[in-house]
């Protein structure tokens, strides 16, 4: 194609109606042309065609399976943060808060190989907490979605940050920060499964750290 | 660390994605425009299932391709609608495919659609272009539409519309030329960022 059978099917080309072979023919020269500028403004009226639409919510499942693939494109981690020694009381907290009975197993598939959900609960961790939570893992799409309650304030500058344990390390399983509400529903990193125990502390922002450097606010054991 | 962490803007999201590829940017640009995706694939395929496959497809080509993204291309908004836009009408050309009379079919389809165009206004009077889209003579009008919601191909709607393949084209470019032309002049923010 040259610049003129280009332009003459530009505004096709952005709305999406050519067939493939032109599609690929107009890629192509606009690859290696810039004497098309008027595609820009077609391009943003385009835009303002798909703006027009009423957003509709998708039903949650799309996210799910939207981010366990994702999850799944994702080299696997293979570090694995120890918890600091300085913080090994707090991982006996959460190992005797879930001792005490605090962490109740509501339903984990028999062997681990059904693919029925698995869900687990989080009670407070330490006094003058309020907060629960619920871990639900989807075994078919290999998601897992916690949902908290009754959120304490988050001060300035700090996220709260989802923690997997098992064998006294603890794995960085994803941070959140609620934005004003007291319930929070985010996707896990990783899979609970073959973890002891899930916890929530608050950890410095954006990012989060490598390992914990508060005592876990609320908790669940997923054995 | 006293700072309030400020929230990623769109490019953030996306650049956060092509060098780190991290899964939250995505849910995150996900939670922003998933409805407008879903509203749009549901627009042009109907069908809820095939929309959230669409959604989902789509979004997942942001992950992969977030890289491919520039500046100059317009806003991270109109860059994803784009992608699940291409996303639902390959779905909708493979089931039109299946059909076994297409004319047929694309004759009674385009008759029984919802009133795109009057539900389209509705939303772009509120962007200050409904002036725009009004003015367009209907023949233009109507061939965008055939073209952006429907997914028909430029040949398509010769065929269906019964006029010569150039009609079509002039038809497209010149409308889109006015919509272009009325939105630099309404002076309607076109979001870049």
């Amino acid at each position: 194609m040259d610049c003129r059978e280009v332009d003459d099917v530009l505004a096709g080309a952005v709305l999406g109606a050519l067939n493939p072979d032109e599609q690929t023919a107009v890629d192509q020269h606009l690859a290696s042309c810039d004497q098309h500028p008027q595609i820009r403004g077609f391009q943003r009226v385009a835009d303002e065609l798909a703006a027009s639409v009423k957003a509709v919510p998708p039903r949650a499942e799309v996210k799910h399976k939207l981010m366990a693939r994702v999850y799944r494109d994702v080299e696997p981690r293979t570090a694995k943060f120890a918890w600091r020694g300085a913080w090994g009381w707090a991982v006996a907290a959460v190992m005797a808060a879930i001792a005490a009975g605090f962490g109740v197993r509501d339903y984990v598939a028999s062997s681990q190989l059904a693919s029925a959900p698995a869900q687990w609960q989080l009670q407070p961790s330490v006094a003058g907490v309020q907060t629960t939570g619920t871990l639900v893992y989807l075994p078919r799409e290999r998601t897992a979605t916690l949902t908290l309650r009754q959120l304490p304030p988050l001060p300035l500058g700090e996220v709260f940050e989802i923690w997997l344990i098992k064998g006294g390390a603890a794995q960085p399983a994803g941070v959140f920060r609620p934005l004003g509400e007291t319930t929070a529903s985010v996707i896990v990193k990783g899979q609970p499964l073959g973890y002891e125990a899930v916890a929530v502390t608050r950890e410095p922002a954006p990012n989060g750290s490598a390992a914990p450097t508060t005592a876990p606010f609320v908790s669940g054991s997923l054995r | 660390m006293t700072d309030e962490p400020a929230v990623p803007d769109d490019a953030q999201l996306i650049a956060a994605i092509a060098q780190r590829r991290d899964p939250d940017a995505l849910a995150r640009l996900y939670d922003l425009y998933g409805g407008l995706a879903y509203g749009l694939a549901l627009r042009i395929l109907v069908d809820p299932g095939a929309a959230e496959e669409a959604v989902q497809e789509g979004f997942f080509n942001v992950w992969r391709n977030a890289s491919q993204y520039t500046a100059d291309r317009g806003s991270v908004r109109g860059w994803v609608a784009s992608i699940v836009h291409h996303q639902a009408i390959d779905r909708l050309r493979r089931l039109r495919s299946r059909r076994l009379d297409a004319s047929l079919e694309l004759t009674e389809e385009s008759g029984q659609r919802p009133d795109v165009w009057g539900e389209v206004v509705a939303s772009l009077e509120r962007q200050s272009i409904d002036r725009a889209l009004s003015a367009l003579p209907q023949d233009q009008r109507k061939t965008i539409e055939l073209a952006y919601f429907g997914g028909y191909s430029q040949s398509q709607i010769a065929d269906l519309l019964r006029v010569p393949l150039g009609t079509v084209k002039g038809r497209l470019r010149l409308g889109m030329d006015k919509l272009r032309a009325a939105m630099a002049d309404s002076n309607l923010e076109l979001r870049t960022d």
